[in-house]
């Protein structure tokens, strides 16, 4: 059964050309590279640390 | 790659050269990414664009470096009509890795194309504002926009998803199967088209490629099959469809051929042949027109040169004739030479006879000068050599001789100044009268009396409206109807008889030939006798005196005037 009012929900809007640019820049282009960094750095400043 | 450590460019160790990290974990990350990436580009080479964003995003979780990854997400996203998105993703991998990178080309061709980039801008505004008429429950102004939207931007997944939704929800599902449809074209894996479309059949009972048949009724739906056919209603729509249909089989197909090949052939028969036949028959009759034009044409002008024929004919005929008239006319002139010579030499006679043959009309000039000249001179001649053959034929009772000779005379002296011109006339009358020509008798008759009134009495009971009756002047006497008037002459001056009956044969005279000048300037009138048969009741008058008559001989009297008496030689002088 479709219920018309849960499927709307899901529709949003899409980007427009003038958006673009601020949505480029709020990209989070975190991968699990960088977490596996982050994650090596925070080791090591708990080594050092301790 | 580079060292996650302390970003030293690396190969394909294991260990950082520089640092001594181990870098078996940084290359089981790239190989997953990479993994990923390839799955995602499986699915979007069979159209799995869904499934290929998700792979791609995740390829790209894992290293956010993967420039392929990236590049292949903003083709799956510019696919599914999310060109900002593409453009993003783009712009994203263009920064990563500046050179070698295809991202550069697509942001190109995007950048270049600003007609297309302005109508996606548009579709996208639109679609926004659809979703926006959605919330806003206005469902029929999101039906319209979202129309413009599909029709501007086949290519977005979302419109025709959400337009396919407000048609489901108004129960207009053949319109959203047919979104649904286009929409799983272009992403076949898409769920939420998938779901859409499953509940449209469910909803219809019709089944697509999604799963076996499934019915259902439903509150406010019913369907019904009878006879072989679906019935259901869709809204205000009733919808009538066959439960089954199977293509037609290998029989059905021959026969179909053949049905074909018959209809062809008929309509081949039936307008190409006849149309094919008229043009020929067209063809034919304008040739035939073309010939009998060519034909008429040849007859006219064949005409034509049977015309210019005759006219060269007529003028060669022509040119004979007047080489004739021009030989009768040298001829003439000839005759006019020879004609003077002899008047010159005082052959009078020759030169009459000469002259005769001249055709007066055929000379002018001098030459006719010349000729009247001769005529004049000679007229005399001509006139006594005419009067005397013709009064010779008259005594011989040769009238038809007399007649043309005493006419030439005539003619030869039409002022009738000659002395015998007036018995020249008579004579003339008489020869006719006694040939029976009635008409010329009474031409001459007539003209002798106009000319000699006093002589009228001698020739007017000859004209033939006295025909019959006879009466002499000065003289009366009587003629039976017996009686001969060929000799009968009349008693002139002295008659020798007196009233009574005149002696048959009485002072019977015979004529006598005789040679000699003939004298025109003899005059008076003989008396004259009577011979032949006459009827002895004719009685004789005395007749008309015309002077006292001198002697003469006899033996001279040529012939006996029949109504004067007078008396001729043989030269028509008068005797007496």
């Amino acid at each position: 059964m479709i219920n018309y009012e849960e499927e709307l929900k899901k529709f949003h809007p899409s980007m427009d050309v003038n958006e673009a640019e601020d949505a480029i820049y709020s990209r989070d282009l975190t991968d699990v590279t960088d977490i596996l960094r982050e994650m090596l750095n925070d080791e090591k400043e708990n080594g050092k640390s301790k | 790659m580079k060292c996650i450590y302390c970003n030293t460019q690396l190969g394909n160790e294991m260990y950082c050269p520089r640092c001594g990290a181990d870098l078996s974990l940084p290359r089981r990350i790239i190989r997953i990414s990479n993994l990923l990436y390839n799955k995602g580009l499986e699915k979007a080479s069979v159209r799995d664009l869904s499934g290929a964003i998700s792979c791609l995003q995740q390829s790209l979780k894992f290293n956010k470096e993967n420039t392929d990854a990236r590049n292949l997400l903003g083709l799956c996203y510019y696919e599914t009509g999310e060109a900002v998105s593409a453009l993003c993703e783009w712009v994203i991998s263009k920064n990563i890795k500046s050179g070698d990178n295809l991202a550069e080309e697509y942001i190109e061709r995007l950048q270049n194309d600003r007609n297309q980039l302005d109508a996606i801008n548009q579709s996208i505004r639109k679609y926004n504002q659809s979703v926006e008429y959605c919330r806003q429950n206005h469902e029929d102004m999101a039906v319209m926009q979202l129309k413009k939207v599909v029709a501007q931007n086949p290519k977005l997944v979302k419109a025709q998803q959400l337009l396919a939704l407000l048609y489901m929800k108004r129960q207009e599902y053949e319109k959203a199967r047919r979104l649904l449809k286009k929409s799983l074209a272009i992403d076949n894996t898409n769920t939420t088209s998938l779901r859409f479309l499953t509940h449209v059949e469910e909803t219809t009972g019709r089944t697509g490629t999604f799963g076996p048949r499934l019915r259902q009724t439903r509150e406010d739906e019913t369907i019904r099959e009878e006879g072989g056919t679906l019935r259901y209603t869709s809204g205000n729509e009733t919808i009538i469809q066959p439960t089954t249909f199977r293509d037609s089989s290998t029989i059905a197909t021959f026969i179909n051929i053949g049905l074909g090949i018959l209809l062809g052939g008929a309509i081949i028969w039936f307008l190409a042949i006849p149309a094919s036949r008229q043009s020929v028959q067209e063809k034919a009759n304008r040739e035939v027109t073309d010939a009998n034009l060519k034909l008429a044409t040849g007859n006219a002008q064949l005409q034509d040169l049977q015309d210019q024929l005759e006219g060269y004919q007529k003028t060669a005929e022509q040119a004979k004739q007047d080489k004739k008239d021009t030989l009768a006319r040298l001829d003439s002139y000839n005759e006019l030479f020879s004609a003077a010579q002899l008047y010159v030499r005082g052959d009078q006679t020759a030169a009459v006879d000469t002259l005769d043959k001249i055709r007066a009309e055929d000379l002018d000039g001098g030459a006719k000068d010349l000729y009247d000249s001769l005529m004049s001179g000679v007229s005399d001649t001509m006139f006594n050599q005419y009067y005397n053959t013709g009064t010779t034929a008259y005594v011989a009772q040769n009238y038809s001789t007399a007649a043309e000779q005493l006419k030439l005379a005539v003619e030869s002296d039409p002022n009738g100044e000659q002395s015998n011109y007036y018995n020249a006339l008579m004579y003339l009358g008489f020869a006719y009268f006694y040939l029976g020509d009635s008409t010329n008798a009474d031409k001459y008759f007539n003209e002798l009396i106009e000319k000699y009134p006093n002589q009228a009495s001698t020739v007017t009971p000859y004209l033939s409206e006295n025909a019959g009756s006879w009466w002499y002047s000065g003289k009366t006497g009587t003629q039976s109807a017996g009686g001969s008037q060929g000799e009968a002459s009349l008693g002139n001056g002295q008659a020798s008889a007196d009233a009574g009956t005149a002696p048959a044969g009485d002072a019977a005279q015979t004529w006598d030939a005789q040679t000699g000048t003939t004298d025109t300037s003899q005059t008076g009138t003989t008396d004259t006798s009577q011979t032949g048969t006459t009827d002895t009741t004719q009685t004789w008058d005395a007749g008309t005196d015309y002077g006292q008559q001198p002697a003469y001989d006899p033996s001279l009297v040529a012939w006996t005037d029949p109504t004067t008496g007078l008396h001729y030689d043989a030269y028509g002088n008068l005797l007496g």
